[in-house]
């Protein structure tokens, strides 16, 4: 089988925050022991609630952050050998908020070559060919070159992301909430260019998302995370169809799909999101969990595959 | 049922450098006692603009009017503001879409709680103090007490969206305006205020006003709907009637768009509506909507829409009979 893009192995990312006035400082496990792999071609979908970590895997693979413990490896080498640059050949973000990741002094043309001229890329001469061409494919009219960003819709933005990514052809790009701050009819626009871009590039995609409905259009498998960690991976049709972890389950229920037929759901999940500097023992879900007993609040549950399912789980709902 | 709010025929004009902007053209819907209207639209289409209007918060230079815009039976283009400060926050409240940025962060939630009500009631500190405690309860936050002397920083986005709902509350209102309240919140918590937002609506029997843009809100929540483009209503009718049977190029276009677990096919391309929002600046003639609709016709830069009534309550604004649009829609 061919080496995944991306594999990680338990990694960790601990912060020393500040618990409070003249009270010290404390460790905050942003992300505590992710092992994910991302074949080649592939679409992982990580979702999960806001502080559950996915931001943090996203800087840690992309080098923006060290690693704490555990180990990333990049088409079988261990990130911490390659320099930042060479990460940045092969993988390229495209951020959530296309207002805020766009530099407003400089026009299209400049911000889209920032990588080739930041990596030192041969070929000054045909830039302006290359950024003609990368236009075209992500949907952005030529004319636009000399444009300030200011001067863009927020769709239009986003293309400037991408056209930003791809100029590099990386083999992944890694999308942090690609479509979150976009209207509905924008948000269409920018999904169909990605499933377009990944079908000629044969790009490698980590969506990170918390639109439930939008991960399980695009992604070939899907993570949840949970304060930090994985509790449940599988591919994206059987997750869907056969949610095992209660906090899967809850939130697919709250995903509100237009159905005026329908009312409100009940997720039974409680108000609050727990505090994750001060984790709840054991099961770090148990709080929140219908299903929780005595052992869930002493024991950590240990995750378990069947079929490619893999959960983190005490009381998983069996795989069909 | 009694109606609290109508508006009627309510335009809004900003100047701007680049010309006048008509924000919102010719925009009627009412809301009755415990009714939920929700106006649907992308940002631009004047949406926000409507409800800052019915306010009286308009941004300073603009202009509002309207054939009739009265709320509880008062007309709201004749009172002055003093008497329109009076109404505002207390019988009228809103719910705006950043917690985090529309509490202010020096103030304790007590004393931005108890403020709501000192302005508007002749009650002592403890009567407002005894209220904002019975408020943070009903709304679902647990040690109440306590709360009050917590500063907006040390609450989550959750829990600040209820503690703005509970402000809202205060005084009792008739009426509710929510902008966006759950944009900015998880999608578990989202589920839990709107479940909240309805059943406070049907205990106090207000009337609530949601602004959004997201559809599966609007579907879960509301009774009647107005979906709005370039600062016109284009189609409106009950939930079920749209969501069901929608008739105007954009309401489908839109309902397209959106990727639904079940029936659109994973990896497949979504429906998309090319283009984007034009800019409602100086002289408009015809539909607005033109330029990005699949089924227009040159006759569409000519002749003004109208919006059409095909039944009470339910009206669409387009050239073309229901049927030819489903016919071109199915077409394109």
């Amino acid at each position: 089988m061919d080496e995944p893009i991306i594999r990680t192995v338990d990694v960790r990312k601990t912060y020393r925050v500040s618990a409070g006035t003249f009270k010290g400082k404390r460790s905050l496990h942003a992300v505590n022991g992710v092992s994910i792999s991302v074949k080649r071609g592939s679409v992982l979908g990580l979702v999960g609630e806001s502080g559950c970590g996915k931001s943090t895997m996203a800087k840690m693979i992309l080098r923006l952050e060290d690693i704490t413990g555990g180990e990333i490896y990049m088409n079988g080498k261990p990130v911490s050998s390659v320099s930042r640059k060479h990460i940045a050949r092969n993988i390229q973000p495209i951020f959530q908020d296309p207002y805020s990741s766009l530099n407003p002094r400089k026009n299209i043309y400049s911000i889209i070559t920032l990588p080739l001229r930041a990596l030192k890329v041969d070929g000054a001469s045909d830039r302006h060919k290359q950024v003609d061409e990368i236009m075209g494919v992500v949907g952005l009219a030529p004319r636009l070159k000399y444009n300030y960003p200011n001067q863009l819709s927020g769709g239009q933005r986003q293309r400037v992301a991408v056209a930003r990514a791809l100029i590099m052809h990386p083999d992944l790009v890694l999308c942090d909430e690609p479509t979150s701050a976009l209207d509905v009819s924008v948000q269409s626009q920018i999904l169909n260019l990605l499933i377009d871009l990944r079908k000629e590039f044969g790009l490698t995609y980590i969506l990170i998302s918390h639109n439930l409905a939008v991960v399980q259009h695009m992604a070939s498998r899907v993570a949840v995370m949970y304060l930090g960690r994985i509790v449940e991976e599988a591919d994206t049709q059987a997750l869907f169809r056969n949610p095992r972890h209660p906090y899967t389950q809850a939130l697919l229920t709250s995903v509100l799909t237009p159905n005026p037929h329908l009312g409100l759901p009940e997720t039974h999940l409680g108000i609050t999101y727990p505090n994750p500097i001060d984790p709840p023992p054991g099961c770090t879900f148990h709080p929140r969990c219908p299903k929780a007993d005595q052992r869930c609040s002493r024991e950590a549950p240990q995750p378990v595959v069947e079929k490619d399912h893999l959960v983190e789980c005490f009381h998983p709902e069996p795989v069909s | 049922m009694k109606s609290v709010l109508e508006v009627k025929s309510l335009y809004v004009d900003l100047p701007l450098p680049a010309g006048m902007l008509h924000a919102v053209r010719n925009v009627s819907f009412h809301v009755n006692q415990g009714e939920t209207v929700s106006l649907v639209g992308e940002s631009g289409c004047g949406k926000s603009m409507t409800a800052l209007a019915v306010m009286n918060l308009l941004p300073r230079k603009g202009v509002r009017r309207a054939e009739v815009l009265s709320f509880e039976g008062r007309d709201l283009m004749k009172i002055d503001d003093s008497k329109m400060a009076d109404i505002r926050g207390n019988k009228m409240a809103m719910i705006f879409q950043e917690p985090m940025t529309s509490l202010d962060p020096c103030y304790t939630i007590g004393n931005q709680l108890e403020e709501a009500i000192l302005q508007h009631r002749k009650v002592s500190t403890a009567e407002a103090r005894d209220r904002a405690v019975f408020l943070l309860e009903k709304v679902g936050i647990t040690a109440a007490e306590s709360r009050l002397k917590q500063y907006p920083h040390q609450l989550s986005g959750g829990l600040r969206q209820r503690v703005m709902i509970a402000m809202g509350l205060m005084c009792g209102p008739s009426l509710i305006i929510a902008d966006e309240p759950t944009t900015a919140l998880d999608v578990t918590i989202q589920a839990q205020i709107l479940s909240l937002l309805a059943s406070l609506q049907q205990e106090f029997e207000m009337g609530l006003i949601l602004i959004t843009h997201d559809l599966g809100v609007v579907s879960r929540t509301a009774d009647r709907l107005a979906v709005m483009y370039c600062g016109e209503v284009v189609e409106t009718g009950t939930t079920e009637e749209v969501f069901d049977n929608p008739i105007h190029p954009y309401t489908r276009g839109l309902m397209d768009c959106i990727p639904v677990p079940g029936k659109t096919k994973p990896g497949e391309k979504l429906g998309s509506i090319p283009g984007m929002v034009p800019t409602p600046i100086g002289e408009l003639t015809g539909c607005s909507f033109r330029n990005r609709c699949p089924s227009a016709s040159p006759d569409c830069a000519r002749t003004e829409t109208r919006l059409i009534e095909i039944s009470p309550g339910r009206a669409y604004r387009c050239l073309l009979s229901p049927e030819a649009c489903a016919v071109e829609w199915n077409r394109a």
